[in-house]
């Protein structure tokens, strides 16, 4: 197989299977988060400050496979 | 479409090649941080202005921030509201229109754009690296050589994963942030240039004479579509402001635990 094919596919499955991980994580970060104001709605403004925080944690692993993918199409060669 | 990332105007300076996109937005950065430093400790009021009122609020976030770092955690309030305040100066410089000045000729012959300085890997690992060695001399004055201690904790065989510790806290910190304002620029990047390049002047006029039945000139189809898509990255424009504060509150939070953890006593 051509070399470009196999990088493309390589980018392909890089960020496809790299987000599989941070979407369950923000998935259940937001399933954990709805519960806790439905079942304290006067303590949000708490608990969302250390959801964006975790989000953001969260996010970054996301960005982490981005990075890869990004090495791997325009960096490395 | 052609994409030009992590290219950077290069300029060589006694024998370093030195970033000069990168260097000329941190300058602004840092004079944007220093010109409000200095207008709002020059004359403060009693009864504060409402300027003075937003940057006490500030400063009192970052000291309750250093409530738990022990009876002198004030003093690192001034690393955490620096690196906080120059993180999200960085990452909101970034969304201005930089683009206008490629109309200089001489800009526009170098290589890179000004964005963002913090999407240069050089910019957040100096950053890392600051916070590192400041988290290990903040440990050794409080517990002097006693802090080294803590490397042979629990067991000793543990030493290698401890040390590890110090290397993958810098890597992580600086990593995090580049990459997120990389990626979100890249991702306007990739939206702005998306409709342009899907779209041509002769599928858009064999669509008027065929569909349309000619009644409107091919040329209005074809600008009305490119302006339309000239504003698919506004959305993602305003999820980068905030991950631009978001980013930045991550980077101090991050650093205050580090320190916290470096001074707490057993």
């Amino acid at each position: 197989m051509d070399l470009t094919v196999l990088k493309f596919i390589a980018m392909g499955l890089a960020i496809g299977l790299g987000v599989i991980g941070p979407g369950l994580g923000l998935g259940l970060a937001t399933k954990a988060i709805i519960e806790s104001i439905a079942r304290q709605p006067e303590a949000e403004g708490q608990i969302s400050k250390y959801f964006y925080i975790g989000a953001g944690l969260i996010e970054a692993c996301a960005i982490y496979a981005l990075l890869v993918v990004i090495l791997i199409g325009f960096v490395l060669k | 479409m052609e994409f030009h990332i992590g290219e950077h105007w290069t300029v060589t300076l006694l024998g370093m090649s030195v970033h000069m996109d990168t260097l000329v937005t941190l300058w602004i950065t840092m004079a944007i941080v220093i010109f409000f430093a200095l207008l709002l400790t020059g004359k403060t009021k009693l009864v504060p202005s409402k300027l003075q009122a937003t940057f006490e609020n500030i400063v009192t976030i970052f000291t309750s921030l250093t409530k738990e770092m022990g009876e002198d955690g004030k003093r690192h309030t001034p690393l955490l509201m620096s690196l906080f305040l120059l993180i999200i100066t960085g990452n909101l410089i970034g969304q201005l229109p930089w683009k206008i000045l490629n109309f200089f000729p001489f800009i526009k012959s170098t290589h890179g754009e000004f964005a963002s300085p913090t999407n240069d890997i050089n910019v957040t690992a100096a950053l890392a690296i600051i916070v590192l060695v400041y988290y290990i001399l903040s440990g050794v004055r409080v517990k002097g050589l006693g802090y080294f201690k803590h490397y042979f904790q629990p067991v000793w065989f543990m030493t290698p994963f401890n040390m590890l510790e110090d290397i993958v806290r810098p890597l992580t910190l600086a990593l995090r942030l580049f990459a997120n304002i990389l990626a979100g620029e890249i991702l306007i990047m990739v939206m702005a240039g998306l409709i342009a390049s899907l779209v041509d002047i002769n599928s858009i006029s064999a669509f008027c004479q065929s569909t349309l039945g000619g009644i409107l000139p091919a040329s209005w189809i074809y600008n009305i579509t490119i302006f339309l898509g000239s504003l698919l990255p506004l959305p993602i424009m305003f999820f980068e402001i905030f991950v631009a504060f978001i980013q930045a509150l991550v980077f101090t939070l991050l650093t205050s635990a580090y320190i916290s953890g470096a001074v707490k006593k057993h």
